[in-house]
């Protein structure tokens, strides 16, 4: 190769490329986690509509792929959360569910991606304040960085595999956080939550759909002993 | 009703924009329904559950774009099909004919836009990276590889194919490149003259054009590599090719080569092939003391010492600025006791190194603290030299090349504490970084001697920059000056200036 000479070309507009989200450890749990203070916080969090449609498997048009996107969705979410508060320790039971979910709808963090972020981190959190085996939540996480690279995008893998290292997107571990934290005012949880959801195009949404899941699964199992 | 699903090879977007491309589509009569996702494996299943069929979705891969559109009668589907490819280069909205897109979204609409482009600047996210350097490898382009965050063996697979084809990968993570005038990421505005620079450090290549600059000596090219050239699993190929280019280049009649670092092995490699290029080269080995000249390369002590050798050999009239021992520098007046610890601010990370180098060179132990420093918690002990372009201190910001906030933010408290009696900082100018830094520097230096009342502080600030960079090097250091800062035109200099200040003061106290 020669180098030409080109002197008449501007340089080029630089930015530093980042990962969609920047990371960060979560803060050790204060102490036990109550039933009573999860109830409390799923009430003051806003949940937006797509959240919604990922908690309730309803949402888009009828058999639209959207539609679709939320059914599958829905089902392996609620699957991964019956496992995690049974206590499954087996990675095995985890892992068809998560292979589900991984590389699932729109994004360039696909939204099943997102969702398996959101549902460890909350099962990290809910580990360390009493209310999920901890064995359970180490069980999703060494399934999330066993999921093959190739069948995500790498932005998601690369989410992935921080995640199964304990390290979560700053504006979802700020959420999961306030949750189940008797000292964090409602205020700032709500506020906390809707930095979350308007995070990107679906991500802040998806990643919320796989927190609260988790929360609300507890709750309803609490419920209903 | 007409299912119809198009694949975009090697086409990804953010997700804010895979969604207007569905809702754009959507809205477009006729059409049902509008799809953009990645063509993952599970996304394939879906869209074959939901009816999009075709052979092409099979190969489809999760850097593909798949577009799925559902609607009638046949010609509104072909007319979305149509509008997918005006929204997907990004000229949705211009009348007209095709225009070439400001910012494309592939090597090959760039390479469509400018045919005659001989080289590719590519600032993806890394996990992308590899993928588009090889489009451009594989169109016989060389790449300017700007993204960090690239797995080693891609950064190796990389540059070997390019070292085979003849072509350079400088990069990833490659700040500075200035290749026939033409200044590529953070680069100063240099005259083209006779050394040429090769260099595995952005700021460490910045330094020597400023320093060339100030002995009114030119750069023909200077050819980054990416900051793991010179480690064992890369060994040092871009090095090699950058070196033979210059060796090869007429206009280059001296070689300068700066590197953090490098593994001893490659190192050794590199000499046998820079000991027999047939024309004069400094080697600066950031963080080393001085090897000094072994088989006609020089190992500088310095980067100055580098950029005086090398201005030296290529200089009709011996260099301005003969002070690479820094030993006829004028005294500088001692700054009574107000503390004697040293802090160093740096915003260039090959900067910092160089620092603490002379410092150490002149008796002063320094640290990087193992925590990263807060403005609201007290400074860790001992003499600080910190690189607030690392990592910890650029989540969620830009480097403090750009974004001084953080860096003057710890000006303010590292100066605040009455134990502190000499911060050292850097300013690096040029195309790419902070328009007019100096403003903001002497304002949090105003600020820390505010809260310090009488005790006295003492700053040393080194300034990078060449008499053309946008920023007025001039204009900067006069702001500083009048500010009571002490300005040097570099970075060992400052370093060794910040020296004697903190000696004199050790001094004073023990008087």
């Amino acid at each position: 190769m020669r180098i030409e000479d080109r002197g008449s070309l501007q340089s080029p507009a630089t930015a530093t490329p980042r990962l969609p989200l920047t990371c960060r450890d979560l803060d050790p749990v204060p102490g036990p986690i109550s039933r009573a203070t999860l109830v409390l916080d799923l009430s003051s969090v806003g949940v937006p509509a797509r959240t919604r449609a990922l908690l309730s498997g309803e949402g888009g048009a009828p058999d639209s792929v959207e539609s679709r996107v939320f059914r599958w969705a829905h089902a392996r979410i609620g699957s991964l959360v019956e496992k995690l508060l049974s206590g499954e320790l087996r990675v095995a039971a985890y892992r068809p569910d998560a292979a589900g979910l991984t590389g699932l709808g729109p994004g360039l963090t696909p939204t099943g991606d997102d969702v398996l972020v959101g549902l460890s981190a909350m099962a990290r959190r809910l580990a360390g304040g009493g209310l999920v085996e901890i064995r359970a939540a180490v069980a999703l996480s060494t399934v999330l960085a066993g999921l093959p690279a190739e069948e995500t995008t790498p932005a998601a893998h690369l989410l992935l595999r921080e995640a199964s290292e304990g390290r979560f997107p700053a504006v979802l571990a700020t959420v999961v956080e306030l949750i189940g934290n008797p000292h964090a005012d409602a205020e700032s949880l709500r506020t906390a939550g809707a930095r979350l959801a308007e995070t990107g195009a679906h991500s802040g949404a998806d990643l919320l759909a796989g927190a609260l899941a988790l929360v609300q699964g507890v709750v309803d199992a609490r419920e209903s002993s | 009703m007409t299912t119809r699903i198009l694949v975009r090879p090697g086409c990804y977007h953010d997700s804010a924009r895979l969604m207007q491309v569905s809702r754009e589509l959507s809205a477009l009569p006729g059409i049902q329904e509008a799809v953009a996702m990645m063509g993952t494996e599970t996304n394939r299943r879906l869209l074959a559950e939901a009816g999009f069929l075709g052979t092409d979705v099979d190969a489809a891969t999760p850097i593909d774009m798949i577009v799925g559109l559902r609607g009638g009668p046949d010609t509104a589907v072909t007319a979305a099909t149509a509008a997918l490819d005006r929204l997907l280069s990004g000229s949705a909205t211009s009348a007209g004919g095709p225009a070439a897109p400001e910012r494309p979204g592939t090597v090959s609409e760039a390479l469509e836009a400018r045919p005659a482009a001989n080289l590719v600047s590519v600032a993806v996210p890394g996990p992308y990276a590899a993928f588009v350097a090889h489009r451009a490898l594989d169109a016989a382009r060389s790449v300017f590889l700007f993204s960090d965050n690239v797995p080693l063996a891609d950064e190796v697979a990389l540059k070997r194919r390019a070292a085979a084809l003849g072509l350079l990968v400088m990069g990833p993570d490659c700040g500075t490149a200035i290749l026939a005038g033409v200044g590529l990421g953070f680069a100063n505005r240099v005259e083209r003259g006779p050394v040429g620079i090769v260099g595995a450090s952005g700021t460490g290549i910045q330094e020597l054009c400023s320093l060339l600059d100030r002995s009114g000596v030119g750069v023909s090219h200077a050819i980054g590599t990416g900051s793991r050239d010179l480690s064992a699993g890369v060994g040092g190929l871009m090095t090699e090719a950058g070196l033979g280019l210059l060796a090869n280049d007429p206009a280059t009649r001296a070689l300068l080569l700066v590197a953090k670092h490098p593994d001893a092995g490659v190192a050794e490699r590199l000499h046998g092939l820079l000991a027999t290029l047939g024309k004069p080269v400094a080697v600066r080995y950031l963080g080393e003391g001085r090897r000094g000249e072994v088989d006609g390369v020089l190992y500088a002590g310095s980067l100055d010492e580098a950029a005086e050798a090398a201005a030296s050999r290529v200089a009709s009239t011996p260099a301005a600025r003969g002070d690479l021992a820094f030993a006829a520098r004028e005294a500088v007046a001692p700054v009574g006791a107000g503390g004697s610890r040293l802090v160093g601010l740096f915003g260039g990370g090959s900067l910092a190194a160089e620092a603490r180098c002379v410092l150490e060179a002149r008796g002063i132990a320094t640290r990087v603290p193992e925590e990263k420093l807060a403005a609201n918690a007290p400074l860790p002990p001992g003499n600080l030299v910190v690189d607030t372009g690392d990592d910890a201190y650029t989540v969620g910001r830009p480097h403090p090349m750009v974004d001084q906030t953080v860096r003057c933010e710890l000006i303010r408290a590292a100066g605040s504490d009455p134990s502190v009696g000499v911060l050292l900082l850097d300013l690096v100018l040029g195309d790419g970084a902070h328009p007019d830094p100096a403003p903001e520097i002497v304002e949090a230096v105003a600020a820390a001697r505010a809260a310090r009342g009488s005790r006295p502080l003492s700053v040393v600030a080194s300034v990078c920059g060449t008499r053309r960079d946008p920023q007025g090097t001039a204009r900067q250091e006069e702001t500083l000056r009048r500010a009571g800062v002490e300005v040097e035109p570099s970075a060992a200099r400052a370093a060794a200036t910040a020296a004697d200040l903190v000696l004199s003061v050790r001094q004073e106290v023990a008087r």
